[in-house]
């Protein structure tokens, strides 16, 4: 905070203002400054800056024509179907969970804590390899599914399978410490009032935790709509059946067809700058509460 | 913890509970178990033999050194990063603030082409840097500065919070007993920093360690001497060699598990030690 | 060494938290700095500390020893400063918390690493606590973090000690036995101690002197006795102790007040003003019968009789409520009961006008005859 006494004042004005006792020199100040927007920049707005740049190359006409593209709108489709499915499945389990583990007490609840949060310590390409080992043809239940004529890896199925993994914890983790936090005498309180269990948690528990929830639900589907290790393993990548957008992206600039695959990445780079946006405002709504 | 038998005031904890055990074991459990048994069922020797080829070893130290290089820059720019949004009012603190979730926010895949398309010979940056004779693209360095860019957030994210709530009063009380700003800054400030940046550091260990999407578009993938492990997983199985794959799957998740414990560890030891004083 | 601070403002914002301050605490002296939260009693001692700068003023200055200490840092003026959440440094132990202002020190200046053992060692068990040397702050209870915050402070030899609401955070009977604990020590060190509470019982009780202050200005300094028996202004008046007021009128001498009439010769103009009597609850007399004298008749709503005296809830012909205090004794010779309707003379009231606060006016009552002044 600048100093109070800068403006001119009569001759003898007790000193110079005092340094505060929390405060760095300007010169200290500046330089962190400085050295904070540079690595920023060299790290992160200037790759930004380049998605676009390089998807305008050829204008807009080309730009635009990218997204006409019959194998880019199938992988609109897909990345969408995906999301939908993956996403309300992990945020029923998560709610679910944050119920159990927030509102009870029972032997082994930091283990299943700790389990939940494993997705997160699996490398991608491991998360979509498990998967093969099940389902796959070498896998568990490959030739079971085979005789049935189901198609898991390789497919749509598959592809979701990875990204609910990838997306697991996402819900869980967000409403979990914030349900715990909360306790429980307010739900309590309503069942003595007569309220059933499913009444209590509709009217009493999610309207609380209703911010921490959406913020989890942000960030699952930023992943699910972006995931690309494990959904690379699984997918097969076949053009305008199993590719989703960020494979898309991949196999558009594995061709050299940069403009397009900057423009499609474009796309998705928007939609990052969406969650952030979102997230800001979740998080200040999570932090007035 | 209580024990189960006493009455519970709220209903559904057996659905809820059955159900997140359910789902769990279905998603998770059963599916990482199927990769340990795949693994086992090689034999310890050809196991062993299979995680410690020589281009799997080489994956190995460029996945881990160059991940440890990462985390490192983080360390210390994160540190940087997380202190001026905490301690300084600057013009665009609030857009450098939100900024810093991008990595996280972009799909891998888009950063990889991004930062290759920066760093690469002909690239927006890479151009200055080539006559400099620093070649980014295609080498380890590249490998670096993408896992760098992917780790940055949870560095400034866990540094943040225990910058945030550092007592004033604690710097004032330094400050009031005759401590300069150095001395202020090493032996009150960083001691109380230390445990959330060294689990900012284990966490953008962990994560490049991990990394797929967004260092192979800029790594070169050349074995031996650019190729991740991730990537040769992935090479592995386009020559449907399960069994070998699955070996070197289970040394990257041990070495994760490894890492999860670890930040366990520090946070736990950080929450024993400070917890309750204000 | 003395305190004096002179023309002090401090504003943040739009909020003015000192308004033109200026004191002097003598040497050797216990001040208390007393008022309600935003008073601007923190911000005094933070300003005295070197933690805040004050506006700038021309004649704005603090002198320590009538040496002007404006322009020092905190680090320079060697108080020692005790912070209402007492800032432990929580990753150090109790011993390195009270030996960090020893081992701060400039290389020349310090302490051989004995002597520094030594001296904490001392410190420790003058604030008891020797045993807990190797503990770290969260293993430590309230009471006994705030003594090691005291110890730490008094480390470095400080000129003047600084207590910013020491024992706020403490629940009541700690709270006690550290405010004896604080007078003693500083019967024993007579280092110039400034303390800052909005507890008025901890004020009056540990302080030489207290200051009261409201709206970023001072109201009155002065001994415990002198501000709560001889309050200088409404504030002061409301703010120490518990307290009746009834709304009245003056004019040539005399104050009324309903029923009540007391003698007030500072006015005695002939325009009547408006004016607020006080009386607190031991002014009052509790009658059965009002023999002659103005009194107020009044219903016993609530009798306490928990302590050395009674406490008695009363309601008025109007409604009010009003607050009476008599010996335990009294109560029973009177054979008082609930919802017994009883008449109150008062013994002794404080009269001011309307919109003026200092003039220093006491009317008493005195026997039958209304409107003798007795002392």
């Amino acid at each position: 905070m600048p100093a109070a006494a800068v403006h001119s004042a009569p001759q003898n004005v007790p000193s110079a203002r005092v340094q505060a006792a929390t405060e760095d020199s300007p010169i200290v100040r500046w330089s962190l400054i400085a050295i904070s927007v540079s690595f920023m920049a060299l790290f992160v707005l200037i790759p930004l800056a380049a998605i676009f740049a390089e998807g305008l190359r050829k204008g807009w006409d080309t730009y635009l024509a990218s997204f006409t593209d019959s194998h880019c709108l199938a992988a609109v489709r897909l990345t969408l179907l995906v999301t939908v499915i993956a996403v309300p499945l992990n945020l029923v389990f998560g709610l679910a969970a944050s119920w159990a583990i927030a509102k009870f007490d029972f032997r082994g609840k930091s283990l299943l804590v700790t389990l939940i949060d494993l997705p997160f310590a699996v490398s991608p390409v491991v998360s979509g390899f498990i998967y093969m080992l099940v389902f796959g043809i070498q896998g568990w239940f490959g030739s079971w599914l085979a005789d049935h004529g189901i198609q898991v890896m390789f497919a749509v199925p598959g592809i979701v399978l990875a990204t609910i993994f990838v997306t697991f914890p996402f819900v869980a983790r967000e409403v979990i410490p914030l349900m715990q936090e909360q306790g429980s005498e307010e739900e309590q309180a309503a069942i003595t009032l007569g309220a059933s269990g499913w009444q209590t948690f509709f009217r009493i528990t999610l309207p609380n935790v209703k911010w921490a929830v959406l913020y989890g639900v942000i960030l699952s589907n930023a992943r699910a709509m972006g995931e690309f290790g494990a959904v690379s393993v699984v997918s097969g990548h076949i053009r305008g059946r199993t590719n989703t957008l960020p494979l898309h992206v991949e196999v558009l600039y594995n061709e050299y067809n940069f403009v397009a695959a900057f423009a499609v990445a474009s796309l998705l780079a928007l939609l990052a700058l969406v969650t952030l946006g979102l997230k800001t405002l979740v998080e200040s709504k999570l932090h007035s509460h | 913890m209580t024990s189960i038998s006493r009455p519970r005031v709220l209903p559904g904890f057996s659905l809820t509970l059955g159900y997140t055990v359910l789902y769990l074991s279905l998603i998770v459990l059963v599916p990482l178990a199927a990769l340990f048994i795949k693994a086992a069922g090689l034999g310890w020797s050809e196991f062993w033999q299979a995680a410690t080829s020589p281009r799997v070893l080489a994956s190995y130290r460029l996945t881990f050194g160059t991940a440890l290089a990462a985390a490192v820059i983080n360390s210390i720019f994160g540190f940087i990063v997380a202190w001026t949004l905490v301690r300084y009012q600057f013009p665009g603190r609030k857009l450098l603030d939100a900024i810093v979730d991008l990595p996280f926010a972009l799909p891998t895949a888009v950063s990889g082409i991004a930062l290759t398309a920066v760093y690469s010979q002909n690239g927006w940056l890479g151009q200055y840097l080539e006559p400099l004779g620093v070649k980014v693209a295609f080498t380890p360095l590249g490998i670096i500065v993408a896992m760098t860019f992917i780790g940055l957030p949870f560095v400034v994210r866990t540094v943040q919070p225990a910058l945030e709530d550092l007592e004033r009063e604690a710097e004032e009380a330094a400050a009031s007993l005759g401590a300069s700003r150095w001395q202020t800054i090493l032996w009150v400030i960083a001691p109380s920093v230390v445990p959330a940046l060294l689990t900012g550091f284990a966490l953008s260990l962990a994560r490049g360690i991990g990394e797929y999407g967004s260092v192979v578009f800029i790594s070169g993938n050349m074995p031996m001497r650019t190729e991740i492990t991730s990537l040769l997983i992935i090479s592995k199985l386009e020559q449907y060699d399960y069994a070998g794959a699955a070996a070197v799957a289970v040394m990257m998740l041990l070495v994760s598990f490894a890492m999860l414990l670890l930040i366990n560890l520090i946070q736990r030891y950080a929450a024993r030690r400070y917890q309750g004083v204000l | 060494m003395s305190i004096e601070v002179e023309h002090i403002s401090k504003s943040f914002g739009t909020f003015k938290a000192l308004d033109d301050v200026s004191l002097r605490i003598n040497a050797g002296e216990l001040v208390a700095l007393l008022g309600p939260s935003g008073s601007g009693k923190t911000t005094l001692l933070r300003v005295m500390a070197g933690l805040e700068t004050p506006d700038p003023h021309p004649q704005a200055s603090v002198n320590f020893h009538d040496e002007d200490v404006s322009s020092r840092s905190v680090g320079q003026r060697q108080v020692g400063f005790v912070f209402q959440h007492y800032a432990l440094f929580r990753h150090m132990t109790v011993f390195e918390n009270v030996a960090f202002g020893l081992r701060v020190r400039p290389r020349r200046e310090r302490l051989p690493a004995e002597q520094i053992k030594a001296r904490v060692n001392q410190l420790l068990s003058l604030v008891q606590l020797q045993q807990f040397a190797n503990r770290y702050p969260s293993q430590l209870s309230g009471g006994q973090r705030q003594r090691v915050a005291l110890a730490r402070a008094l480390a470095v030899e400080p000129k003047v000690l600084l207590l910013d609401e020491p024992f706020g955070a403490l629940d009541a009977k700690v709270r006690e036995e550290l405010r004896q604990w604080l007078r003693t020590l500083h019967e024993q060190m007579h280092v110039t101690t400034v303390l800052v509470t909005h507890d008025q019982e901890e004020a009056l009780e540990v302080a030489d002197r207290v200051v009261v202050m409201n709206n970023g200005r001072i109201e009155q300094y002065g001994t415990p006795d002198e501000v709560f028996h001889h309050a200088r202004t409404q504030f002061v008046m409301e703010f120490l102790g518990q307290v009746n007021v009834f709304q009245g009128r003056v004019h040539r001498g005399k104050a009324t007040a309903g029923p009540l009439c007391i003698d007030y010769p500072a006015y005695d103009g002939a325009e009547e003003r408006l004016a607020n009597v006080y009386l607190r609850p031991h002014d009052f007399a509790i009658r059965r019968s009002t023999g002659g004298e103005p009194a107020l008749q009044a219903i016993i709503v609530r009798i306490n009789a928990a302590g050395a005296l009674a406490r008695l809830t009363l309601r008025a012909g109007d409604g009010s409520a009003i607050l009476a205090e008599l010996p335990l004794e009294e109560l029973r010779e009177l054979d008082l009961h609930e919802n017994e309707s009883v008449f109150l003379c008062p013994k002794k009231a404080r009269v001011f006008l309307s919109g003026q606060e200092a003039n220093e006016t006491t009317a008493a009552f005195n026997g039958k005859v209304q409107g003798r002044i007795s002392g």
